[in-house]
């Protein structure tokens, strides 16, 4: 297949809209495009999960690409039995559960930074506020313990954490990605907010 | 298990922090790209015994034909060994009209042996098909004593 990764490396071309299975069916068969196009399609998700995860950048970077390659690889293994979105989600979550076994409690963090929109959004402003009872406590700070406090979460707790209250996904959809029911999802979730809610309690009282 | 709502709403917009980090502009941009370099590079450098057993992974049907062609030439190797070594025994047999005295070592004949005459012997090793190991040599027995 490296005749057609140097073609999409210098001429990178790709048709958005197609669904999953074709782009997957098509990547199967060599058409490096249609690989690319399901990388850019997901990228941002799954970095996100991994950032989320390790609370570090080039941590999130590596593991991304390596879950991108890994799924490269292995793609003749996909036969169309859950969706490609839960697939790769699959291989990258086992690669950072591995990764933060090997890492341990050795959490070095590495944020990136807050958007333009984040000293806009009126949620975070009324944080900063008055109301707060670290008044001078900014939003770089909250990030930060914000951050620490997940890293104090096991990984299945801070994996849900990330999946439905950061990413937005449905209580379905993680139980599929973690290979567990809907009850075990809402009870990870529930057990999670409520030890991050003690982590950070001299930020969120009113 | 106690699953029942509580008040997350301050940590819920707490957490909205979180989708507000980014990482530095252009990063997805270039990801892909990354990704497709170290693919071609993993390929490139990829050993020999790296891509063997990849392709053995990745095509069963390699594999197999692998193994069976293996297979193959042990049969054909012990097929060929088997018919030649009744041609090599052959050359190792004995002559047929050969004739061989034994002698016998009953206790009697060792008791005996300190008196035992000197005689020329011929040799008995089949591979020198009863010529003499040493043409115009006699050979002699040595008595030799078992007894401490």
């Amino acid at each position: 297949m490296s005749a057609p990764i140097a073609e999409l490396l210098e001429n990178p071309t790709t048709k958005p809209g197609t669904d999953d299975l074709t782009l997957v069916r098509r990547a199967q068969s060599g058409d490096a495009a249609a690989y690319d196009e399901l990388m850019r399609k997901y990228q941002e998700r799954i970095y996100g999960t991994l950032y989320h995860m390790t609370s570090n950048h080039e941590d999130a970077n590596d593991l991304t690409q390596e879950t991108f390659i890994k799924a490269y690889r292995v793609l003749n293994t996909f036969k169309g039995d859950s969706s490609f979105y839960t697939w790769i989600y699959r291989i990258a979550i086992n690669k950072t559960i591995n990764f933060l076994k090997q890492r341990r409690n050795k959490v070095h963090m590495s944020l990136n930074d807050l958007d333009f929109n984040a000293e806009h959004d009126p949620d975070l402003v009324a944080l900063v506020s008055d109301k707060t009872p670290h008044r001078d406590a900014g939003l770089s700070e909250l990030q930060e313990k914000l951050n620490e406090a997940m890293q104090k979460l096991s990984k299945p707790h801070r994996l849900v954490v990330t999946l439905h209250d950061i990413q937005g996904l449905s209580h379905e959809e993680i139980g599929k990605i973690m290979d567990c029911n809907v009850g075990t999802v809402r009870s990870r979730l529930f057990y999670a907010r409520q030890q991050l809610q003690a982590h950070l309690s001299n930020y969120l009282k009113h | 298990m106690n699953t029942e709502p509580e008040n997350f709403e301050a940590l819920q917009k707490l957490l909205k922090i979180k989708k507000h980090e980014q990482p530095p502009p252009g990063y997805f941009n270039e990801l892909p790209r990354k990704v497709w370099m170290r693919i071609e590079q993993e390929e490139s450098r990829g050993s020999f015994w790296n891509r063997w057993f990849q392709a053995f992974g990745l095509k069963p049907s390699v594999a197999y034909a692998f193994g069976l062609i293996i297979c193959g030439t042990l049969i054909v190797s012990i097929g060929s060994a088997l018919k030649t070594a009744p041609e090599s025994t052959a050359s190792h047999s004995l002559p047929q009209n050969e004739s061989f005295t034994s002698v016998p070592l009953s206790p009697p004949a060792i008791s005996k042996i300190g008196a035992f005459p000197e005689q020329e012997f011929t040799p008995t090793n089949p591979v020198t098909s009863g010529e003499p190991l040493y043409p115009g040599m006699k050979l002699r027995v040595e008595p030799v004593s078992f007894n401490p």
